[in-house]
């Protein structure tokens, strides 16, 4: 400590060559002799000699190691090289014990300070300085899901993050690569990512909706406002979120709509948008399973690649092997992309995340994320004995002879003392139960988490159907075909079905549940289904709210900011040297099995990797 | 200085610089007549920024077997980013006798990697000249 104390006040002072300002040398010479060889650069003492000294009378100090004199007037010192079998402190005191020599002191190593922001939620932002935090609910007012594993990872797991402090005492303004976010769109006018958004210097816009066909490509979900926060969340300005870029050029191309669904075509017309607006890297957070192959997509990527761009994919969350999971678009494997698997807090990866040790280029974090969410977020658990026509466990609707039922107030059961096996709901039923009108009209988005056993129905000929209505009257006394939002006429496994409610924002919003079943009996199993519970979801706009996100989205996300901070910086890098830039993160054995570099994406080594050189030549001249 | 002095200074520098480069045409690897003199080594410059700032440069190392390694190398040369945009990316060397040569290069930073160590690019693949006699 007397050590480290005493060379702080010589850099603070700015006296460390100035003999003539030290006035305390034995002080000096003393606080050197305790001295941690890790601590010194290539066990190299720096010997101030007295004025006009002559410099061969240092040779006498030769026996120690390899003496390097300097002369000039801007480094007044010689640098001795201690040799290995040489005591460094021995070398001190023998040194600073020659008259000759005004004092010795060790070649001390210091590396780049590490810049910590001043955003408040800092502190939980794992994937750029793991600390060992634990990621708590309760600090923002979005979607909040916290991943249970490793949370916190352990004191073992420090230092397990993309090395974003590090990278930022070099980097920290991406701006200079536009970067196209192929998602639900972005909530441009959020605080910590409106500083940070491209805009069109031609119309002043942020990007394209190719959902609505215009151009305002605000996020009506929230995905495509939480992924570009990963990057670009304005940095180090004392308000919440820190990107991986402290400052980018997001472009908001919205090709996702309220629900998060993406289509060919518009995805394709996303990327011909970016590529014409100079789009360098796309993120294009989406995942699918699919038995055919999307030949027009994956022409469209790889066409992106003939124009620059480099295009990152998460591997998705479907727990699968990406190859005979058939996801995609990870699956295309193409040069210009990167598929990019998720890891938790203590780099293993995330439970849901795909995998394919030749697909799957890098991992990179992946839950426990925490990010701008452009919603407050609330939920309610339905309470069927509040339902219409299940009061007394039957349904009281004139001719209709229904069995809904419930126990206590946990579920509702078709038919009634439904077990699964044994009670069928019989033919010719048309049995429903609906909640009492509610007010939804203050939501932004409503979507319904609906947990059902496993149906047994007569496939095609009787049906499960949920429906809504707006104008407070039984959703099924009329044609519900509009208003039906979820329906099933086949057995299927015990599931939560997610289902977007939006149409139901209304003052007087009623749904319900419907049986029908027509004459005739097959098998002998008609045993119906139970629906165990239901929760709504809603969502109310807000600029200052977050969420914590577990996702390959999010991964992908911090991929992007990644390689274009490392663009930014080296704008004459090819896309292949890029790639493997990026490609270039901290190898982790146990990752082998799951993406092919074993690696988890890290900034300090993407920024800090040089690529092979190229193009030599040489020219022999008479 | 007078006028008529620089006139003629200036002209004397143009001639002597068309005499020089009248002399100096490039050789074509294998022409067995001329005497090599001046061999200029040139590499595409990395992109990357820290080659190309303070603290960064390039290796140059000549050998002579194609699978030379850097502590193979007959001579090394240490080209270092000094100014501008970029470190140099080349290198022009005199006085190699006769023979087969190849030459690498290998790109360096002053920042320290992941590795804890300072970043280095992978050591190139060789170039093949050759030095004739006189």
């Amino acid at each position: 400590m007397r050590l480290i104390l005493s060379l702080l006040l010589l850099v603070q002072t700015g006296q460390a060559a100035n003999l003539d300002s030290i006035t305390d040398l034995n002080f000096l010479k003393a606080s050197y002799l305790v001295i941690n060889s890790d601590e010194v650069f290539n066990r190299e003492i720096l010997i101030f000699p007295k004025f006009n000294h002559q410099p061969e009378r240092m040779m006498v100090h030769a026996k120690l190691g390899q003496l390097e004199f300097t002369n000039n007037e801007d480094k007044s010192f010689h640098i001795l090289h201690v040799d290995k079998n040489v005591d460094l402190n021995e070398a001190l005191a023998h040194l600073n014990a020659d008259p000759e020599i005004e004092w010795a002191q060790p070649n001390f190593k210091y590396y780049a300070s590490t810049t910590t922001p001043t955003d408040t939620q800092f502190s939980q932002l794992w994937a750029l300085n793991n600390t060992n935090q634990t990621v708590t609910t309760g600090l923002g007012s979005g979607v909040e899901t916290v991943y249970g594993t490793n949370n916190p990872p352990g004191a073992a797991a420090v230092g397990k993050d993309i090395s974003a402090t590090k990278v930022w005492d070099y980097a920290t303004d991406c701006s200079a690569t536009k970067i196209g976010i192929l998602d639900t769109g972005i909530s441009y006018t959020n605080p910590e990512l409106s500083g940070s958004m491209w805009q069109d210097s031609n119309d002043a816009t942020f990007g394209y909706d190719f959902v609505n066909n215009d151009s305002n490509p605000t996020d009506d979900n929230g995905h495509g406002t939480f992924v570009a926060s990963v990057i670009g969340s304005t940095g180090n300005n004392a308000s919440r979120m820190a990107g991986i870029c402290w400052d980018a050029s997001l472009m908001a191309i919205k090709v996702a709509d309220k629900t998060g669904t993406f289509t060919t075509a518009r995805i394709i017309a996303g990327l011909n948008f970016g590529i014409s607006k100079g789009a360098k890297v796309f993120l294009l957070a989406a995942a699918a399973a699919s038995g055919s192959v999307d030949y027009a997509l994956k022409d469209a990527i790889s066409q992106a690649g003939t124009s620059g761009a480099l295009v990152i994919v998460p591997s998705g969350n479907n727990t699968s092997d990406v190859s005979t999971g058939n996801i995609y678009p990870c699956k295309f494997d193409l040069s210009n992309m990167l598929c990019v698997a998720g890891v938790d807090q203590n780099f293993s990866l995330v439970t849901t995340s795909n995998y394919n040790s030749s697909i799957v280029k890098i991992a990179a974090p992946g839950a426990n994320i925490r990010g701008v969410y452009p919603y407050i977020a609330t939920s309610s658990s339905i309470d069927f004995s509040t339902f219409n026509a299940a009061s007394d466990y039957y349904n009281a609707v004139t001719n209709v002879t229904g069995q809904w039922s419930q126990s206590g107030t946990t579920n509702l059961m078709t038919p009634r003392n439904w077990d699964g096996s044994t009670t069928q709901y019989g033919t010719n039923r048309y049995s429903f139960v609906y909640s009492t009108a509610a007010n939804y009209s203050a939501f932004s988005t409503i979507s319904a988490s609906l947990n059902l056993s496993a149906a047994s129905f007569s496939t095609n000929r009787d049906s499960f159907t949920m429906a809504y209505s707006t104008d407070g009257t039984n959703p099924f006394t009329a044609d519900f075909s509009s208003r039906t939002l979820y329906s099933l006429q086949a057995s299927t496994a015990a599931a939560t079905q997610t289902i977007d409610m939006a149409s139901c924002i209304s003052a007087t919003c009623i749904f319900g549940f419907l049986l029908q079943s027509d004459n005739t009996t097959t098998g002998g199993t008609e045993f119906g289904i139970r629906v165990n519970s239901l929760t709504l979801n809603f969502t109310t706009a807000s600029s200052i709210t977050d969420s914590i996100v577990t996702g390959t989205s999010v991964a992908a996300a911090y991929t992007a900011g990644v390689a274009a901070l490392v663009w930014a910086k080296s704008p004459n890098m090819t896309l292949t040297q890029l790639r493997t830039s990026v490609l270039n993160g901290n190898n982790i054995n146990t990752l082998n099995v799951s993406v092919e570099s074993g690696r988890v994406l890290n900034a300090w080594g993407a920024y800090t990797f040089i690529n092979t050189v190229t193009g030599l030549r040489a020219t022999v001249y008479e | 200085m007078r006028r008529d002095k620089i006139v003629f200074i200036t002209l004397f520098l143009f001639v002597i610089g068309i005499f020089n480069a009248s002399c100096e045409k490039i050789k074509t690897l294998g022409d067995s007549n001329l005497a090599a003199q001046k061999i200029l080594l040139t590499w595409t410059a990395s992109p990357e920024y820290p080659v190309n700032s303070a603290g960064g440069g390039y290796y140059l190392y000549i050998g002579t077997t194609s699978g030379f390694t850097e502590g193979d190398a007959n001579l090394t040369y240490t080209l270092p980013y000094e100014s501008g945009t970029q470190a140099p990316t080349s290198k022009i060397i005199y006085g190699l006798k006769p023979g087969i040569y190849y030459f690498k290069v290998k790109a360096y930073s002053a920042l320290t990697g992941l590795s804890g160590s300072q970043s280095f690019s992978s050591l190139s693949s060789a170039a093949q000249f050759e030095v004739r006699g006189p």
